[in-house]
């Protein structure tokens, strides 16, 4: 019997959400492999395709080949999703190059999960973090409506932009935590996400011989690498575009690139990303001097935007959830490039590893770190001590 | 000359004059052969080829040129066998009916690192044809061993006089014991040789789901023999019973080629420079596995 997907408000977690949000999107072919804490998503998935001929479910041996039959499928003109965690995603790592410079739109979520070793299958974004060079769109989210919302608006990016979108979520902390939801109607999703047409001269298409992907010249390559970093440059416009059609559409806010809380003329910011960015929020209840930015859309950075919203600051605080062996972390890196002149002191500190808490107490004692110091910058991030 | 042989000589090839395959690569007729098979076979039925890293990453064409009449999709080393489950599952989604996606994997992509991708595929019964052009090592990057490298090869990385345990993956066997519908060896050293192949090909594009054709063809620059030798070579291993024909249809084992006066094995290896390091102790060691190899597989068949 086909299976009803659940509509209007209800209470589920993210994996669920992102479950329906595939289903709602119309995908049709579907890579599956497990892995904690993703796997709830692909079982669900299972359940919701049955008795479904307009749907192919494959299990494959490993997440290298997943993304290898999502990627074929999708050259071949059908829209796909995978899902994955971890080592998952970094065992597929050299198909997400590819997917980029194949120019192939996929949706992919990935249930952010800390890196082995040792083992641990507690939240970090070690995972999608590290494969931020590989060309992919990156959005992190923050709570399950954000998911659901996320992969609706990830299938008109992929496929406008035909380039692959990753929606990070992380683990448990969104995956298995169920939250009060809105699931929209078919008919709502079907007026937002057009049918796939891909570029006839994209497509595979077995009566019009091409080779794709062919070796070429090094002038030809290079043009091939410029191309692909142009359509992620150019993806900041539409991603800003499609969540305000979103936010039309859905009579639901959709936040594109980043969310501002607090006072935006404060002289203390924090910037965050994932559920740290949410938690931070609980900060500027009783701090008037306070601007939280949590980034939502990762890659292509937002840098004109944060450099902006960050142009009258003085206090800079920057919460990465992923290590920096060598440099910064990943967030850091990138917000303290920036060209940040009244910044006074910055630090970046690098909390939640392996599912460690980061409650706003840590994040107080952060901004209070800052606000004491006279870096401005620095060469090494802060580890968050144990108990703060 | 025959019927059959006058049809398959004025075919036209799917893989195009002006292609950068080495004079003499076995492989290149080889490809030839199963292309215009399929199509013989099934003529409104459109080819995919699925491509994974390999000499054929080359000579399908620098861009922007392709060297085939069918379209081609390149992937990496390890997920052909993954991708071309995709693509049969869009064609089907598109109602697309009449498509064959053909794998051409090399011996590396499918003995060793695209294996356990080969296996699943086969697991899940797709409905593709896997051909494994074994050219019995590593020969885009340079002649390196692969789990299909003979006992006794000389390889960059397995030099003469090196100890080398083991033997040559027996891939058509492994592949059997999965039980997909067809399994077949083939090999381009004769005229008759040639009828078996082309009835080979003629029934992996017949039967539905996961067949596997494993083609022997011969690399002269990394075999080291001259390029004129590439069918000789070819006749050699399958009359040394080096290399049998046979098929598994549906379960059903049968040697299809029975050589009437077989070889020894030494006059299969001694054409090749990488087997000339071998003592006349080791060839008798080579020529045991052979007699091994084929009295089991004499032991398979049914009848």
């Amino acid at each position: 019997m086909i299976q009803t997907l659940p509509r209007g408000r209800v209470v589920m977690t993210a994996n669920e959400a992102a479950a329906c949000a595939v289903m709602l999107a119309r995908v049709q072919a579907i890579g599956c492999y497990p892995i904690t804490p993703q796997t709830l998503i692909v079982e669900r998935l299972a359940d919701l395709v049955v008795g479904r001929d307009d749907i192919e479910y494959a299990n494959l041996e490993s997440e290298h080949s997943m993304f290898g039959y999502v990627i074929a499928a999708a050259r071949a003109g059908v829209r796909t999703f995978t899902a994955t965690s971890s080592q998952g995603l970094l065992y597929a790592h050299e198909q997400l190059h590819r997917a980029s410079r194949e120019r192939v739109p996929l949706v992919v979520v990935n249930v952010n999960r800390a890196v082995f070793a040792p083992w641990s299958i507690e939240p970090d974004l070690s995972d999608s973090m590290s494969q931020r060079d590989t060309g992919w769109i990156q959005l992190y989210c923050s709570s399950a409506q954000e998911v659901l919302d996320s992969i609706l608006c990830a299938y008109r990016i992929a496929e406008t932009a035909m380039l692959p979108v990753l929606v990070c979520a992380e683990g448990f902390l969104l995956s298995h935590t169920s939250e009060v939801l809105e699931i929209p109607d078919q008919d709502a999703v079907d007026a937002f996400i057009p049918a796939l047409h891909p570029p006839q001269e994209w497509l595979l298409d077995p009566s019009n011989p091409r080779v794709f992907s062919a070796l070429p010249e090094p002038k030809d390559y290079f043009a091939f690498q410029r191309d692909v970093a142009e359509a992620l440059d150019d993806a900041r416009g539409l991603i800003e575009t499609v969540a305000s059609e979103f936010t039309t559409h859905f009579q639901r806010e959709k936040v594109a690139a980043l969310e501002l809380v607090g006072n935006p003329e404060a002289d203390t910011a924090l910037v965050a990303i994932g559920t740290i960015g949410d938690s931070a929020q609980e900060l500027v209840a009783d701090d008037d001097n306070l601007l939280v930015v949590r980034v939502h859309t990762y890659r292509p950075f937002p840098a004109a935007e944060l450099a902006s919203v960050l142009a009258g600051v003085s206090y800079l605080s920057v919460v990465d959830r992923a290590p920096g062996f060598g440099s910064l972390g990943p967030l850091g890196n990138d917000v303290l490039s920036l060209d940040l002149k009244r910044v006074k002191a910055a630090a970046n500190f690098i909390g939640g590893l392996g599912g460690a808490d980061v409650t706003p107490a840590t994040l107080r004692w952060a901004l209070q770190h800052t606000r004491s110091s006279t870096q401005s910058g620095g060469v090494a991030p802060v580890y968050v001590p144990e108990g703060v | 000359m025959p019927a059959w042989l006058d049809e398959i000589v004025s075919e036209d090839t799917l893989l195009l004059p002006g292609h950068t395959a080495c004079a003499g690569c076995g492989p290149a007729i080889n490809i030839r052969h199963v292309l215009g098979g399929l199509t013989a076979a099934a003529p409104e039925s459109k080819i995919v080829l699925v491509v994974p890293a390999s000499c054929w990453t080359i000579i399908a064409g620098v861009f922007p040129v392709n060297a085939f009449g069918v379209s081609v999709h390149l992937t990496p080393f390890a997920s052909a066998a993954a991708e071309a489950s995709g693509i049969k599952a869009a064609m089907r989604l598109r109602g697309i009916e009449d498509s064959t996606v053909v794998v051409w994997g090399g011996d590396g992509s499918t003995a060793d690192i695209g294996f356990s991708g080969v296996s699943a595929a086969a697991e899940r019964n797709e409905d593709i044809i896997y051909v494994l052009n074994d050219n019995e090592a590593y020969m885009n990057t340079g002649v390196q061993k692969s789990g299909a490298t003979p006992e006794g090869a000389w390889t960059t990385t397995t030099p003469a006089g090196a100890t080398r345990t083991g033997q040559k993956k027996d891939l058509a066997r492994i592949m059997a014991a999965h039980g997909i519908p067809y399994v077949a060896t083939l090999a381009l050293g004769s005229v008759p040789m040639l009828r078996d192949f082309r009835a080979k090909v003629t029934r992996a594009a017949e039967v539905e789901g996961f067949r596997f054709l494993h083609i022997l063809g011969g690399c002269p620059p990394g075999w080291r023999y001259p390029t004129a030798q590439t069918t000789e070579l070819a006749r050699l291993a399958v009359e040394s019973h080096y290399f049998p024909l046979c098929e598994c249809d549906h379960g059903e084992w049968r040697i299809t080629v029975r050589p009437k006066h077989p070889l020894p094995v030494g006059d299969f290896l001694e054409t090749q420079g990488r087997f000339s390091h071998l003592a006349p102790g080791e060839i008798d060691s080579i020529q045991t596995h052979v007699d091994e190899r084929w009295d089991a597989l004499a032991g398979l068949e049914t009848s």
